[in-house]
């Protein structure tokens, strides 16, 4: 079976002008993505994630390296039958209604009829804009918007979804909202790839994250293993008196093998592996 | 994939051979419709210049007839103000972007040789003489305008028949020879209506051409036209006759002609009256007295067309001044 | 490789969807209150009626004219302006919001995204001109038939041959079929100067330098075939062979925009026939393509 996503070696290369040597923003970077996962790509600013992905939707030529989606090279228009996008902070045509928009995007995909009628009401209810599916998007809210962007990435139904900070600039409402689409993408078995700041978010719904860091992959793999670290074991106490914890400090000093590393509340463990991975790796 | 410099000198090879493509065949489409007068030649520089630097620009970008237009509406503005050097310069104006348009050509002349001469001459700021002279110059450049308008448009029969009436014109130093050649350009355009060959045959008569021959083109028109039997060209066949044999009996060779006393009477007097068409007169002053007479009315009636002829042709000689 | 690929360029269903959008964002541009504003000037050049200055053979006639001139001039500005203007902003708008993004991810070939977004500019511009051919027939039918009836009435005497002739004038200054075919270059020539501004604006991204570059485009393309008589017009002396060069470069890369002004002369009540918009319309349609498939060329190696 093919891979929903196939990234291999990719390498793009930007010049920007007034410089003479090429900016390298994506440095041999490989993404496999199976069907029915959910990716998360994370990485600060400008380290390469929205060139990756528009490398794979074929808006970018890579200078070297493949893109495929279900084995579909990213460079043939074919390809695109099988992925729905939604870019950062899109914005659509301010002059179509909710359901206009749908039925546009639709009929690109080749839909129409009455079929492209059912999906449009399918999707409307779906992303819970039903009600302003007649509104012109110049009034819809920020929230809004990106939810008819996420319906108008599903219109053909798509076997893979890329989002591209899908919750950017969006209350925790309506952040929570498309969260849970996603999740339901995922029970549906819909491959997402999706890259986000908000790392909260990454480790509720993704599978497998990859980080990466100045155009290179620094850190792959399922978030259960990255986040476990292998040699360490977590004791979480609730009401522990400051007693208990002496006492099992001292344990610890007996045993003369284990060590204890820290003692005090967790914090976000993904947060953590981000900003040691990223900015404070030493070796860049 | 490829470079931005592989891309840069493919898309130029495209256009310029895309440019080799069409060359040949817009060079002859543009040859075509400059042949057929559907296209105008290129303005020339001095006109970019009198148009203005904002305008010549727009006039040339598919919007020369909509300034042509304006320059029209400018001329009439002008016309109502009296300002003719700036009317002259409008017309000249619409005709330079509108060549082909009769009427810019027919209404331009008009004002010149009529409007503008009229204007100076009957001035009173003016000295009789100078009021004269520039009338005489502005009659000048309204032929001129038409003769320009002619050489634009030689297919065009109405603009040479303006000209040959302003070449008639007993007001405006007439020159028959030229009101000939003029109406004869008319008629032989093939195009014009059958009025044009009436006039031709009148300024032919007015030029003092020989009677035989013009009898002979009368007799031919009457022939082809039986419209064309109207009162001024009966009066001329009179006229024409009486030349070539002088009548013994007035009355009785205009009878001949009009049918009766009483039509003969009224066509031949209108004819007599109308000092400003200077027509050969042979023979009609007698035919018109002894019809006069005949029908009771005295020289010094009112209604005698003897009387009102001597009245109109003082009043005319105040008028007229080049002969 | 799952499903079967249907995808290829040129798919008329596609480019219809993508023009019948644009089309529709044009008109939510409120672009159509322009026919407003041209019914105005065509009611208004009624008004310029040449009053009273001693020539009753030509009265009326130079309010018919006016009529087409302002007409065939309005729709000229309009059929240019819109075709520049609507053609460079909305490129660049696309990628600007990053709509694009949105359209080039589902299946759709770049080619078809340019052809329809032509297309849509080129259905507003067709559909306004319809909309404008028939506001200015209507009121040159009703003026002409009141110019008839007042001449009719001045010329009552006159032989039925020289009455005819001067109807026959007075029609022709009237809604003829070759007022028609003015309309119809009107919109060729807007299609070229669209398509080059479609051209224009894949190689640049700025809305403003596309759309000045496209006039000075359009201005030059009425040189055009200056530039080309003096390369092609005989070997004569004195002409530089390096001048030649020049004038044969001008003449390649800029459109001929010139033999489109035949519409002047029929404005003035020259006929035009059905073959001479044949071969304009040939020379648009090459215009068109080559430039689209310029277009794409560039548009095609584009990233964004």
């Amino acid at each position: 079976m093919d891979l929903a996503v196939e990234i291999q070696d990719l390498v793009k290369e930007f010049r920007p002008a007034g410089r003479k040597e090429p900016l390298r923003a994506v440095d041999k970077v490989s993404i496999h993505i199976a069907p029915g996962e959910v990716y998360g790509l994370i990485g600060p600013n400008g380290s390469g994630k929205s060139t990756t992905m528009k490398a794979l939707l074929g808006l970018v030529q890579p200078d070297s390296g493949i893109c495929r989606i279900f084995g579909n090279d990213s460079l043939r228009v074919d390809s695109r039958q099988d992925v729905g996008f939604l870019p950062e902070n899109p914005y659509f045509y301010k002059h179509l209604s909710g359901s206009e928009t749908l039925r546009f995007y639709g009929k690109l995909c080749g839909l129409r009829g009455a079929s492209l009628e059912v999906r449009v009401k399918e999707l409307l209810a779906l992303v819970d804009l039903a009600e302003a599916g007649n509104r012109r998007l110049g009034g819809y809210s920020k929230g809004m918007l990106q939810r008819i962007g996420l319906a108008q990435a599903l219109i053909q139904e798509p076997r893979l979804v890329i989002l591209d900070e899908p919750t950017a600039g969006v209350d925790p409402v309506g952040s929570r909202q498309i969260r849970d689409l996603i999740l339901d993408l995922k029970k549906r078995g819909i491959t997402v790839f999706l890259c986000s700041h908000l790392l909260e978010q990454v480790q509720e719904v993704c599978d497998r994250v990859g980080i990466i860091y100045r155009g290179r992959m620094v850190k792959e793999g399922p978030i259960e293993e990255l986040l476990s670290l292998g040699d360490q074991t977590e004791i979480v106490l609730r009401d522990a008196s400051p007693e208990l914890v002496a006492q099992v400090r001292e344990l610890i000093a007996k045993d003369g093998k284990a060590e204890l590393l820290r003692a005090g509340r967790p914090k976000t463990t993904l947060e953590r592996l981000f900003l040691q991975e990223t900015v404070d790796r030493r070796d860049p | 994939m490829r470079s931005r410099g592989a891309t840069t000198a493919l898309v130029l090879l495209v256009i310029a051979a895309g440019g080799a493509i069409r060359m040949r065949f817009e060079h002859d489409l543009t040859a075509d419709f400059r042949r057929r007068g559907l296209l105008a030649k290129p303005l020339d520089l001095d006109m970019r210049e009198r148009i203005g630097q904002d305008k010549w620009s727009v006039a040339l970008a598919g919007l020369r007839t909509l300034v042509a237009s304006f320059a029209g509406l400018k001329t009439t503005e002008q016309f109502n103000n009296t300002d003719w050097p700036g009317l002259a310069e409008s017309v000249d104006t619409t005709v330079q972007l509108s060549p082909h348009t009769q009427y810019y050509w027919d209404i331009g002349g008009w004002h010149l040789a009529y409007n503008a001469a009229s204007s100076y001459r009957y001035d009173k700021g003016l000295s009789k003489l100078r009021g004269e002279a520039e009338g005489r110059r502005w009659i000048e450049r309204g032929r001129e305008f038409y003769e320009r308008g002619i050489r634009n448009n030689p297919d065009d029969w109405q603009l040479s028949v303006r000209l040959g009436n302003l070449y008639s014109d007993s007001f405006r130093y007439p020159d028959d020879a030229k009101a000939v050649t003029a109406y004869s350009r008319a008629y032989a355009t093939g195009r014009a209506i059958p009025q044009v060959r009436r006039l031709l045959l009148q300024a032919r008569a007015r030029s003092g051409e020989d009677a035989g021959t013009l009898l002979k083109e009368l007799r031919s028109i009457f022939a082809e036209d039986p419209n064309s039997r109207v009162p001024t060209l009966l009066s001329l066949q009179y006229v024409l006759e009486a030349k070539l044999s002088p009548p013994t009996d007035y009355v009785e060779s205009a009878v001949k002609i009009f049918g009766s006393e009483k039509r003969a009477l009224r066509l031949l007097g209108t004819y007599f009256t109308n000092v400003g068409d200077r027509l050969p007169q042979t023979a009609v002053e007698p035919a018109v007295r002894l019809l006069e007479r005949k029908a009771g009315i005295a020289p010094e009636d009112p209604q005698s067309y003897i009387r009102q002829r001597e009245e109109l042709e003082s009043i005319a000689r105040i008028r007229r001044y080049g002969r | 490789m799952s499903r079967p690929a249907k995808n290829r360029p040129l798919n008329p269903r596609r480019i219809g969807v993508i023009a019948g959008h644009t089309f529709t964002q044009l008109v939510r541009m409120k672009v159509f209150y322009f026919l407003a504003i041209f019914a105005v000037i065509i009611l208004g050049s009624n008004v310029f009626n040449i009053q009273d200055i001693g020539r009753p053979d030509l009265e009326g006639m130079d309010v018919l004219r006016m009529i087409r001139s302002t007409s065939l001039g309005t729709m000229t500005l309009f059929s240019v302006v819109m075709g520049v203007v609507a053609t460079a902003l909305l490129l660049p708008k696309d990628v600007e919001d990053r709509t694009l993004y949105t359209i080039l991810a589902k299946p759709v070939p770049r080619l078809d995204y340019l052809l329809g977004k032509l297309g849509g500019v080129l259905l507003l511009i067709f559909v306004s001109l319809l909309v404008m051919d028939l506001l200015m027939t209507g009121v040159l039918a009703v003026r002409t038939q009141m110019v008839l009836s007042e001449q009719a009435a001045r010329v009552a005497e006159w032989p039925k041959a020289e009455q005819e002739a001067l109807f026959a004038e007075i029609r022709s200054q009237g809604a003829t079929w070759s007022i028609h075919g003015a309309v119809v270059a009107v919109f060729l020539r807007a299609a070229v100067i669209a398509s080059t501004a479609l051209l224009l604006s894949t190689i640049s991204t700025s809305t403003l330098f596309t759309t000045i570059t496209s006039f000075v485009v359009y201005f030059i393309g009425n040189f055009q075939s200056d530039a080309r008589e003096f390369f092609l017009g005989g070997a004569s002396g004195g002409i530089s062979p390096l001048a030649k060069m020049a004038g044969l470069a001008v003449a390649v890369v800029f459109p001929d925009f010139q033999q489109f002004n035949v519409i002047d002369t029929v404005i003035e009540g020259q006929p035009f026939l059905a073959s001479d918009i044949g071969a304009l319309a040939g020379i648009a349609l090459f215009y068109v393509v080559l430039h689209s498939f310029v277009s794409w060329l560039v548009f095609a190696g584009k990233e964004f």
